[in-house]
């Protein structure tokens, strides 16, 4: 029993050294559920888990050795076991568990891949993997950490550099050596990461201190990144729904990690990863709660069934968004105390009682007043269904975020409370954070120091529960808010890792978003008009030496002509400093298409591509379509060479 | 003895209320601390507390400085449960917290299911003449409607920064105050001693 008890923990040990990056645990306690969830993740044999779930503790100090024993295992199993089928079929996994779980036992993940999942980085080299180049040598096909198992430390190590230099640089090497809640000291190896990642970044930004952003330290992304810095919003909705997947894995990992945090998470609900019957109790709650709102208060006072719930949403979004573009003008931000100081009370409860057109034409008049307007924005945070900074069963963990004492966890767990975030919400709130950061840059004029904004508005962003609560989690709440304000650029940015992993994950045959399914089938007529462009534009068709598939991309089917007559992917061709790309350049005022192809050298950015194909005017950017991703707009200075040996199966839009 | 003093000195529970940005932290720290900060924090909720005498007599003032945001309004009933008499301050300035005076000195009345209470209503940065909006005279007769049925309610003009009345405008609150223990609060007394038997 003994025996059997141990593997599990081990495997849980290794996956979340992967994940959070936890050091040599000592004296680690884990509730025994938690266990089963990452038993969940990492193993595959229902044994195993009964086991765990029979002993109620479990000693994390037992086994660190043992995890490579785990790993191996959870690697051996080839199938989908029967009880995972059966749990899949019967939805009685969520979406996360089930889809690491799936990748695990599915045929074509070796070991290896395995632990890639919860390790981001090969343990050697890690100054070269600074330069976040390991997409080369992933995409060669040499692994040459195959064979061997890492260490723990080296694990951790190797997961604490690429996050550090991924996500962001640690500017300030004086804060090495923090020691976080649990006593666990941060490593020797990740203080000397926050270096190393200084020297990564070759243009430091300027300091921050006059920006009235507080005291915080300033983090910087590395600008030398070839694949181009992810913004959510680049990405497709599927993509970024398994981003959300990713990043509630991770964030239960980091608040393991720092379990200076755990009294306060058990009050809220417990483990970001929730059962089936925890969510049925929080939606129970939840529902509790709206309906204790006194009626007055609501837009609409009707049944709350989902689908009002959904219209109401919509709508106060969109109030959101057009308060917040109004309070944007110069003269909202010169205001003296701009969110501060009410409104109208009379006026303001005009404006919740009128159509939603009518504030928005008087917004865009001006006719608001920029009190009026602050107000009825607030008002307009308090009702949504949802809170606009973090789902409800995440606020607690929201709220202790500030205390982590870890500065680049801190903004790393910030970084994923806003990947979490549902698309329309995140932008949204990406607005929003916009404009407080420029009512802080106007201080001046509006008095409104970055500390007076975020205690104003905080309980806007995260509704407390209660009174009680209001006060006694202002502090966290008000930091957390500072935070998002000031690293308003950086916590946007879906990590590398997390990117990398999505890709490695991805299945062979990815389904399409409906508009690109749309955009496959286009009328005849459309498809010969483009074929005549194409072709009067590749006059040397014949000399194409690169449409990059090693396997067929779904979406460039309508493209198989084409494809089909160009010769396949040399080796030689491969290696070659420059080849050529073809880019379908979607005119969305004729609704037309034109594939263009455009020769690429190993350095040629996305930004110059744009312009060759001659849309640099319109605003319009590089897109990397199919293969690992649905879609991903890249920044204009993402390598197109680069990208393109991390997604080999992708075709290139316009738009 | 040492009953006879805490008898003597039982705090009193004063409560500043008012809109947002219109002074009531300004108020509080020159009457507690004689200072007047020029920085522009929000208040989410602070404590002061006071000793002095007024009219020879001692009394431990307990201030509960409030946030004026409506964000935190699911807070106001509790204090002002607690609380036995009430600041109710707005700017001279601004004519939307003046607004809000008369929706905050009704909530008063409801939670305490009373008709009469404690309440002064002190306009704040008389010092800031030029951009007055708001008269004397439409401030006193605000407080005289109120007047009609709460005898313990009063107007006075302040200024936080000039420390103009500061002081009078806390004193002559206790002094509504005793007014009302002394009159409405005595019978109250009497009132929970029989409950009690």
């Amino acid at each position: 029993m003994s025996h059997l008890r141990q593997r599990p923990v081990a495997a849980m040990n290794g996956g979340l050294n992967g994940i959070g990056g936890v050091g040599t645990p000592r004296c680690n306690w884990r509730r025994s559920a938690d266990v089963s969830q990452w038993e969940l993740a990492t193993l595959d044999t229902s044994q195993w888990r009964r086991s765990v779930d029979a002993s109620q503790w479990v000693n994390v100090d037992d086994a660190p050795n043992q995890r490579c024993d785990a790993c191996e295992l959870a690697g051996q199993s080839e199938a989908e076991p029967p009880w995972l089928r059966r749990a899949t079929r019967g939805r009685q996994l969520n979406s996360v568990t089930r889809r690491v779980a799936t990748a695990i036992a599915s045929r074509d993940c070796p070991r290896q891949d395995v632990r890639r999942m919860f390790s981001f980085q090969q343990p050697e080299q890690p100054e070269t993997r600074l330069l976040l180049n390991d997409c080369d040598q992933n995409s060669n096909g040499v692994d040459s950490n195959n064979g061997s198992d890492g260490t723990v430390d080296s694990m951790h190590n190797s997961a604490a550099s690429s996050r550090c230099c991924s996500s962001c640089v640690f500017e300030d090497s004086n804060n090495n050596g923090h020691t976080n809640g649990n006593g666990i000291n941060a490593s020797a190896p990740k203080s000397a990461d926050w270096t190393l990642g200084g020297q990564c970044n070759d243009v430091k930004s300027p300091d921050n201190n006059d920006d009235g952003m507080g005291a915080y330290p300033t983090f910087v992304l590395p600008d030398n990144n070839p694949l181009g810095d992810t913004d959510i919003e680049d990405l497709a909705e599927l993509d970024r729904r398994r981003v959300r997947g990713l990043a509630r894995l991770e964030l239960t990992a980091l608040f393991d990690k720092h379990r200076c945090c755990q009294a306060s998470v058990a009050t809220s609900n417990g483990s970001a990863v929730t059962t089936k019957h925890q969510r049925r109790f929080l939606r129970l709650q939840q529902r509790s709660q709206t309906l204790s709102v006194p009626d007055e208060d609501k837009l609409d006072s009707s049944e709350p069934s989902s689908r009002t719930v959904e219209a109401k949403t919509v709508r106060l979004l969109r109030l959101v968004r057009v308060l917040t573009e109004r309070l944007s003008r110069e003269d909202a931000l010169k205001t003296r105390g701009l969110f501060r100081v009410c409104g109208s009370a009379a006026r303001v409860r005009a404006f919740r009682r009128a159509r939603p057109e009518v504030v928005e034409a008087a917004a865009a008049a001006s006719a608001i007043d920029p009190h009026d307007a602050s107000t009825l924005l607030k008002a307009c945070l308090r009702e949504l269904p949802r809170p606009l900074a973090v789902s409800s069963r995440d606020a607690g963990r929201f709220t202790c975020l500030p205390r982590i004492c870890d500065e680049t966890d801190r903004l790393f767990g910030l970084n994923l409370f806003v990947l979490l975030l549902p698309s329309e919400f995140s932008s949204v709130l990406r607005e929003l954070v916009e404009l407080l950061a420029k009512v802080v840059s106007h201080r001046d004029q509006n008095q409104m120091t970055l500390q007076a904004l975020a205690t104003v508005i905080a309980p806007s962003l995260v509704p407390a529960h209660s009174p009680e609560q209001l006060l006694t989690d202002s502090q966290d709440l008000i930091t957390a808010v500072e935070m998002l304000i000031k690293y308003r650029s950086i916590v946007w940015i879906v990590p590398d890792f997390t990117l990398q992993q999505i890709r490695r994950q991805a299945p062979p045959s990815l389904p399409i978003p409906a508009e690109a399914a749309q955009q496959r089938q286009p009328h005849a007529a459309v498809r010969l008009l483009r074929r005549i462009a194409g072709g009067r534009q590749h006059q040397h068709k014949g000399h194409l030496h690169c449409q990059q598939q090693q396997q067929p991309s779904p979406t460039s089917s309508p493209f198989s002509a084409t494809s089909s007559s160009l010769s396949p992917l040399s080796p030689t061709a491969q290696q070659s400093n420059s080849s050529i790309i073809q880019v379908r350049v979607i005119l969305t005022a004729h609704e037309s298409e034109i594939v263009k192809s455009v020769l690429i050298a190993s350095n040629t950015t996305a930004e110059e591509v744009v312009r060759r194909v001659g849309c640099d005017s319109n605003g319009s950017c590089l897109y990397e379509v199919g293969g690992n991703l649905c879609e991903r707009r890249l920044k204009p200075n993402a390598v197109v060479s680069v990208v393109r040996r991390v997604n080999p199966a992708c075709s290139w839009r316009v738009k | 003895m040492s009953k006879s003093v805490s008898k003597s000195v039982k705090p009193i529970k004063i409560v500043v209320i008012g809109s947002g940005g219109v002074g009531k932290s300004a108020l509080t720290l020159q009457f507690s601390k004689s200072k007047f900060f020029l920085d522009y924090d929000p208040t989410i909720e602070d404590s002061f507390s006071k000793s002095c005498y007024i009219d020879n007599e001692m009394a431990r003032l307990d201030i509960l400085d409030t946030a004026g945001q409506e964000e935190f309004t699911s807070m106001r009933e509790q204090y002002m449960r607690l609380g036995q008499a009430f600041l109710v301050v707005f700017s001279v300035t601004d004519r939307k917290g003046f607004e809000e005076v008369d929706s905050l000195i009704q909530l008063i009345y409801r939670v305490k299911d009373r008709e009469a209470f404690p309440i002064m209503v002190a306009g704040n940065k008389i010092d800031l003449q030029n951009d007055r909006c708001i008269d004397q005279s439409l401030a006193q007769e605000l407080v005289q409607r109120h007047q009609e049925f709460n005898p313990y309610c009063a107007y006075i003009e302040t200024s936080a920064k000039t420390r103009l009345n500061v002081d009078l405008v806390f004193h002559d609150l206790v002094r509504l105050l005793r007014l009302y223990n002394a009159k409405g609060g005595s019978k109250q007394a009497k009132k929970s001693k029989c409950s009690l038997l």
